[in-house]
């Protein structure tokens, strides 16, 4: 039973990809392939791309971007989601400058980004990324400290849990779900971000490559370009959710 | 020993209770019996340094003090033998194997908690407490939600372990019966604002009593309770 429901699944996805081809197929027929690309002229471009090295190396520039800028936001906004979850002293020194982050428009930081760090080696970029997946790794990793299971605490604190082993057994295994749902919307934010930094402030980089191909009207190389940041977002969150059933598996 | 001083407790206008002094002797096992909501937990909770009192002052002398709450509170991420030896000095642990044999836990020690029956995780509990190294074990209704067969069995096996401990243990309950299997000294408390309103001593040894005995004491006891002053 519950096999054919998986398989059932599976061939609804095969299906649905089948019937996208096709409406794309027949939009490429009905507006011209320099509007739209077929699948297959899009399929050659890519391989022609492909065998390029100059290919490669945009996409591992973007990659290296996008990862030092989640990574720096991880980094900043984890120990500070935590601080604010645990104090509300805290919370509320550090809030309007959580709400600006929040409610900025993303074009906001792409051009101050672009104007304090202007175009090259993509400090902008990251900048611009940093800024933009913040938010949401704070947020979370607030809301979990605060969901902190009150009753364990207290037992932490009759036997004597030292701090090393608290953080360990106690706070990081109840904020970790929290600090991956952050960790998971930054991720996706993270590969629209860094194509839409490049785009503006940068001369390498999948973004940058993409307005090259924009000026150019190579309609088919943005699509395959657009193709590679689906996988790194879909790529990237999979992984985060192999990392949090590897890690609850066991006792949920 | 004098563990509490005048201790009184307020929460807005409730007095849970008021200037009440409690000393206890080494090594024995008080009972404290009295209504729900009477402000049973609240005294142990001020006495594990869970809450502070609002005048007076409890000093328990350097004693550690141990809890056994009402539920287990048990780390659901980490296995039995984990959720004991974080809290069990390293050079005892081998002690958590013997304590896993006596308490029959001992294939389950590296299941999770969510494997265990309700029963289990209060005994995984109860080792817990008596690992951690202390002088004072309190213990806050840790049979309520059991039955009564495994209830009988939990106490013999915690005054066995307090046996070898010697430790000095607080017993909170609402149950008569529990109290006076296990207590060397009930104590009667008032419904709120709590005060102790008598005292009484057992003196059958703990392995030789039963729930159906001791009618007499139960019948006093049952009537203090009723007519508790306020």
């Amino acid at each position: 039973m519950n096999h054919s429901i998986i398989r059932n699944k599976r061939a609804y996805l095969l299906i649905s990809i089948f019937i996208f081809i096709i409406i794309w197929q027949i939009s490429s027929i009905i507006v011209g392939p320099l509007i739209m690309p077929s699948p297959i002229e899009t399929v050659k471009v890519l391989a022609d791309l492909a065998i390029q090295p100059d290919f490669w190396k945009d996409i591992a520039i973007s990659m290296g971007r996008g990862f030092i800028g989640f990574f720096l936001a991880v980094l900043v906004g984890t120990p500070l989601g935590f601080w604010m979850g645990l104090r509300e002293e805290i919370e509320a020194f550090f809030y309007p400058l959580l709400v600006l982050t929040q409610t900025t428009p993303t074009v906001s930081w792409l051009i101050l980004g672009w104007l304090w760090f202007g175009t090259g080696d993509g400090a902008a970029a990251i900048f611009i990324i940093w800024i933009i997946v913040i938010p949401f790794i704070i947020v979370n990793v607030m809301e979990g400290t605060k969901q902190l299971d009150a009753q364990l605490m207290e037992m932490s604190k009759v036997f004597r849990i030292p701090l090393k082993k608290k953080i360990l057994h106690f706070y990081i295994p109840q904020i970790f779900p929290y600090w991956l749902a952050g960790c998971s919307i930054g991720s996706g934010l993270t590969w629209k971000g860094v194509a839409m930094a490049e785009l503006l402030t940068a001369r390498t980089g999948i973004g940058a490559t993409m307005g090259v191909a924009r000026i150019n009207l190579e309609i088919a190389q943005v699509i395959v370009w657009s193709g590679v940041l689906v996988l790194l977002g879909y790529g990237s969150s999979r992984l985060i959710k192999r990392l949090e059933s590897a890690f609850t598996r066991k006792w949920r | 020993m004098l563990i509490l001083n005048n201790a009184t407790k307020e929460y807005d206008d409730v007095i849970v209770f008021k200037g009440l002094s409690h000393s206890i002797e080494k090594g024995k096992i008080y009972s404290l019996l009295g209504p729900s909501g009477c402000g049973k937990t609240t005294i142990l909770r001020i006495l594990a340094e869970l809450e502070k009192p609002s005048k007076g002052n409890i000093d328990l002398q350097g004693q550690r003090v141990s809890y056994i709450f009402q539920e287990p509170r048990l780390l659901p991420w980490e296995t039995v033998r984990k959720n004991l030896e974080l809290v069990c000095p390293k050079k005892e642990i081998k002690k958590i194997n013997e304590i896993l044999e006596l308490m029959e836990l001992k294939d389950y020690s590296n299941a999770y908690p969510k494997e265990l029956s309700g029963g289990m995780k209060q005994r995984v509990a109860i080792m817990r407490a008596f690992l951690y190294p202390h002088e004072i074990l309190l213990m806050d209704e840790p049979f309520q939600a059991l039955d009564l067969k495994l209830k009988t069995k939990l106490i013999k096996e915690i005054y066995n372990l307090h046996q070898s401990m010697k430790n000095t243990i607080l017993f909170v309950t609402h149950d008569l019966d529990e109290a006076l299997l296990l207590g060397d000294e009930i104590l009667i408390l008032s419904p709120k604002p709590a005060k102790i309103v008598k005292k009484f001593t057992i003196n059958i040894p703990q392995a030789e009593r039963k729930p159906d005995d001791m009618q007499f004491i139960k019948e006093e006891i049952t009537r203090l309770l009723n007519h508790a002053p306020i």
